[in-house]
């Protein structure tokens, strides 16, 4: 689904075009996810220290990605101590082949499954499917848009791009709503009533994992509908999968991150349920399936190395000006926003060398981050990387060298001829004419009489 | 090579040089210091003032801070409430049991593992299957304690006495004592610890590699309990449009009777 | 104001040059007024950012060793731009005059904190009898500190606003979003043209929804990205550099 959902080589100027044909959408969109970063800043705010909040949980990620393998280790000693299996997956087709083998062995054929941005990472359900397995999505959003055969658009607001009437008409067609119902409480209700009967009758559920505990072997899953639970509490057989990069050290860290995250992600002060997974019930089987999928690699890179203390939060992807004109299916992949554009690269240059560009680098993603990754330091440095490897389309290569060799040379600069004809030619912005995107709808700066350089001349002799 | 020697391997040769942990004391003592300033301000005052900005600020500057006020108690309750909790203060659990009877009334099935009101609910069927849960229209169980900061409360499995009961419920009801609260979270897990600690001594942060990676008897009892979960009003969705709506697959309410000594 | 005994090199953005030299001659005229000697080097250009941020920064040796060779020297360069002083101030390197270069980057200063940090101005004798919105343009707000940034919680502070306020007769007027981005963003303007004018047009619709007739800010790029977007709207409402306001006599 999320594979083929996007044209082959769509880039994300081209997608964002085309998201704002509708502009009035594209405000509603704006304006919802604005709503969401000022309850952020509202959340936050509640909190004095909360800046002191985030070094420390900066702090923490850091120590844990310099000594990921001893704690990997220890977790897993840990886990295995407290009854839970534990299996190693090096990429995204090694994760799944894992999860369908648990699935093979207890002959289950359907499966409840809650919010795992990293499943989507591996594309866990289209996999199922081929293999004639049914993976029921139970996070109401991530319902919605697989329904509708979409990939989630947000990671913490799956269908944060669906109008209510349109949800009304997608659980009409699936659920036997009656017509023109767009009432959120009822369609709510309508789809805790259908996945209910689906919580009561498989015996499979996935879960994703917001933080793993080296010390304990434990694994916390946040949701506020309580989905995860229902899941993992009426299965025989719960699976929970998860990055290498989950964990922490101690106990006591999750007071550092359960502060931050939800307040950061949606403006509330926690999730409703903050579940800590320790030892399977009994009679249950319990699996972790940990993740590498170009962790490893990612962590090698001084450069890019940050990136990998992300807590999936979003609050990237609601401040984020671009993300909020442009919508998360805009970036092609499954990770939307700045976060995912400084991920998406490590995972393939050439598919997603367009998404670095897709930022005006404005920095407000940096500071909303609540582990402080230099989301926009590293968009500029991936920009540096695709240009250096040749992702980056031979036109654009020749009118920056063109620029850059006027500028490079105060001669050619200056006595370009009348003021601002050297700019309008190699500036490859300002060309005067209707192909131009500027002029497209914007008007051209006022030629001047004079330069500055030349104003100087005459006045300051 | 195993996936599993593969990826240790390659995060071996990737990690940079070790880090020492932070001290998580000085935010401790922030979060501290927020909590006493909160209930060092008296509770009937209205906004509490911005503090003071370093220097004029633009027209539209928002304020710097808007830290809680109250006691404890006030803050988690109106934490609490804001979440859409409902918090009720009782002397004796006797006093539940009016309230039971009402929704005993409408006909739902009500289990409680409180001794104090066995006279009016079903005993837990631990042990059993959680499927036959699917009916439950009230659970009221205790926790350990709440968190005033954002008005959730921690409870373990064996106050659960299934794990599926406090989620399958169409109705939780959550019984602590007045006097089991803390400011914040990081509060919450010394309590946590405390409870939970194994007979041996405490560990302090490693500060070397070697520190850090020298197994040591664990802090944590291996017979601590298997599952433990905060809960922070009742299920909730704003999937649609980003409409609140209570009851998502969980309870459809949440109450909190806080037993006062 | 100390300007007296400094000579301070004055940096002109490529595009200043250009197209809004009246906003160069303004930062020159006000730094002499405040009692500053200012040197314009000629062979200065362009501070490398246009190519650096295409992700070209391999390309910049040439403006770098230019704008190392012209600012040899001086107590201080200022620049009325915060996305070109921060440039510099991040990524100006030399081979071959790797301490003046150095120097350099301690040394750049954006025009408003160049005036409030190292002037140390309280008093202009500035009149602008008009409502003005501030555009905080990203750069100088979140790499230069111009003004507090709404994402953090830390106290509250501007020095383009301190500066507007000693203005007599110019009213600030309220953002809905007082530091989101415009959509300019160099190269994006046109690579992404329809989310960049899109990002344009609301936030000049904040300015005007507030009643503002002026639109002012410290860089000069972001002020032609929303020129273009009101010219084209045909609005009356103008832009103006920070400079231009602050060097406006009665
Ligand atoms: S990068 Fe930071 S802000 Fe973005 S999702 Fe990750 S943790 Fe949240």
């Amino acid at each position: 689904m999320s594979e083929s959902f996007w044209a082959p080589g769509a880039t994300h100027a081209e997608l964002a075009e085309a998201f704002n044909q509708n502009e009035a959408r594209v405000n509603w969109h704006d304006e919802t996810l604005w709503w969401v970063r000022q309850k952020r800043d509202r959340m936050a705010r509640s909190v004095p220290e909360w800046e002191l909040l985030r070094e420390t949980a900066s702090q923490i990620k850091e120590q844990v990605l310099s000594s990921l393998s001893e704690y990997l280790e220890q977790f897993e000693a840990q886990a295995t101590l407290n009854g839970v299996q534990v299996h190693w997956a090096t990429d995204a087709d090694e994760h799944n082949r894992i999860v369908h083998g648990i699935l093979k062995e207890h002959g289950v054929d359907r499966m409840v499954k809650s919010k795992s941005m990293l499943t989507e990472e591996c594309h866990l359900n289209e996999y199922l499917k081929e293999q004639g397995i049914d993976v029921v999505d139970t996070d109401l959003g991530e319902r919605i848009v697989q329904l509708a055969g979409e990939p989630p658009s947000h990671i913490v607001l799956p269908c944060i791009h669906w109008k209510k009437e349109e949800i009304g008409e997608l659980f009409h067609q699936h659920l036997g709503t009656p017509k023109g119902n767009a009432d959120p409480p009822f369609l709510t209700h309508a789809a805790r009533l259908a996945l209910r009967k689906e919580f009561l009758a498989r015996r499979v559920a996935i879960t994703g994992v917001n933080f793993a505990i080296a010390e304990t072997g434990e694994f916390v899953v946040c949701t506020n509908e309580g989905n995860a639970d229902m899941g993992a509490h009426l299965s025989d057989v719960h699976i929970a999968c998860m990055g290498i990069e989950k964990l922490l050290p101690l106990r006591e860290h999750l007071g550092v991150f359960l502060r931050l995250l939800t307040r950061s992600a949606t403006g509330q002060p926690i999730t409703t349920y903050s579940s800590h997974f320790r030892k399977p019930r009994p009679g249950q089987q319990m699996h972790i399936v940990l993740v590498d999928n170009g962790r490893s690699q990612q962590l090698s890179s001084d450069d890019f190395r940050g990136s990998l203390k992300c807590i999936r939060c979003a609050a990237c992807m609601n401040t984020c000006p671009v993300y909020r004109r442009s919508g998360g299916h805009s970036y092609h992949t499954a990770i939307a926003g700045p976060i995912g554009s400084i991920l998406a690269p490590n995972l393939d240059r050439k598919q997603y060398a367009d998404l670095p560009f897709a930022s005006t680098l404005c920095g407000s993603c940096s500071n909303v981050c609540p582990v402080k990754i230099d989301i926009h330091v590293q968009l500029y440095k991936w920009r540096q990387v695709l240009v250096k490897d040749g992702y980056v389309a031979v036109g654009k290569k020749l009118s920056i060298e063109a620029m850059n060799y006027t500028l490079s040379h105060p001669g050619l600069y200056r006595f370009g001829g009348k003021v601002g004809r050297w700019f309008m030619r190699t500036m490859p912005w300002l060309v005067n004419n209707r192909l131009n995107p500027w002029y497209k709808q914007r008007d051209m700066p006022t030629p001047t009489k004079q330069s500055f350089g030349e104003w100087y001349k005459a006045n300051r002799p | 090579m195993s996936s599993r020697d593969k990826i240790l391997n390659a995060v071996r040769k990737a990690q940079p040089a070790f880090r020492p942990l932070p001290d998580l004391s000085p935010l401790v003592a922030a979060a501290n210091a927020t909590a006493a300033n909160a209930t060092a301000t008296a509770a009937t005052a209205s906004a509490p003032p911005a503090t003071a900005s370093a220097a004029p600020a633009t027209a539209s500057a928002p304020p710097f801070a808007n830290p809680p006020v109250g006691s404890t108690l006030e803050r988690f309750t109106r934490t609490l409430e804001a979440i859409g909790g409902k918090v009720h203060t009782i002397f004796h659990l006797q006093e539940m049991i009016s309230w039971v009877l009402e929704h005993r009334a409408r006909g739902q099935r009500v289990l409680s593992s409180l001794p104090e009101l066995s006279a009016v609910t079903e005993a837990i069927p631990v042990g059993s299957d959680p499927h036959d849960l699917e009916n439950v229209g009230l659970a009221i169980l205790r926790g350990h304690f709440g968190v005033a900061e954002n008005g959730a409360i921690w409870i373990t499995e064996d106050q659960m006495g299934i794990r599926a009961l406090p989620f399958i419920t169409e109705h939780l009801a959550l019984v602590i004592s007045t006097t089991d609260l803390v400011d914040h979270m990081h509060a919450a897990y010394q309590r946590i610890n405390k409870a939970e600690q194994s007979p041996t001594t405490r560990q302090q942060s490693p500060t070397t590699r070697e520190e850090a990676t020298t197994p040591t008897e664990p802090r944590i009892a291996q017979t601590a309990s298997g599952f433990g979960t905060f809960i922070a009003g009742p299920s909730k969705t704003a999937d649609i449009e980003q409409s609140l709506v209570l009851g998502a697959h969980g309870p459809m309410g949440m109450s909190v009777f806080l037993l006062q000594d | 104001m100390k300007g007296g005994n400094l000579k301070v090199g004055l940096f002109v953005p490529c595009y200043v040059d250009q197209f809004y030299p009246q906003v160069a001659i303004a930062t020159l005229q006000l730094l002499e007024k405040l009692g500053v000697e200012v040197v314009y080097p000629p062979t200065q250009t362009c501070c490398g950012q246009p190519m650096a941020n295409s992700g070209f920064a391999h390309l910049t040796g040439g403006c770098n060793e230019l704008v190392t060779r012209a600012f040899l020297g001086l107590d201080y360069i200022v620049c009325p731009s915060g996305s070109c002083t921060l440039h510099l101030k991040e990524h100006l390197h030399s081979d071959t005059l790797p301490s003046a270069a150095d120097h350099i980057r301690g040394r750049i200063y954006e025009l408003t904190e160049f005036l409030v940090d190292v002037l140390h101005v309280e008093k202009l004798d500035a009149y602008f009898p008009h409502k003005v919105g501030v555009h905080q343009s990203c750069h100088g707000q979140r790499g230069l500190h111009l003004s507090q940034m709404t994402e953090l919680v830390a106290p509250v502070f501007s020095k383009p606003g301190k500066l507007l306020n000693m203005v007599e007769g110019l009213e600030l007027v309220e953002l809905d979003r007082t530091d989101e981005c415009c959509g300019f963003g160099g190269t994006f303007c046109v690579a992404e043209e329809a989310v960049s004018v899109k990002m344009g047009k609301d936030r000049v619709a904040d300015h005007l929804k507030h009643g503002a007739t002026y639109i002012t800010g410290a860089d000069m790029s972001c002020l032609m990205h929303m020129e273009g977007i009101l010219r084209r709207a045909r609005s009356p409402v103008q832009v103006k550099h920070i400079a231009e306001i602050l060097n406006q006599a009665r």
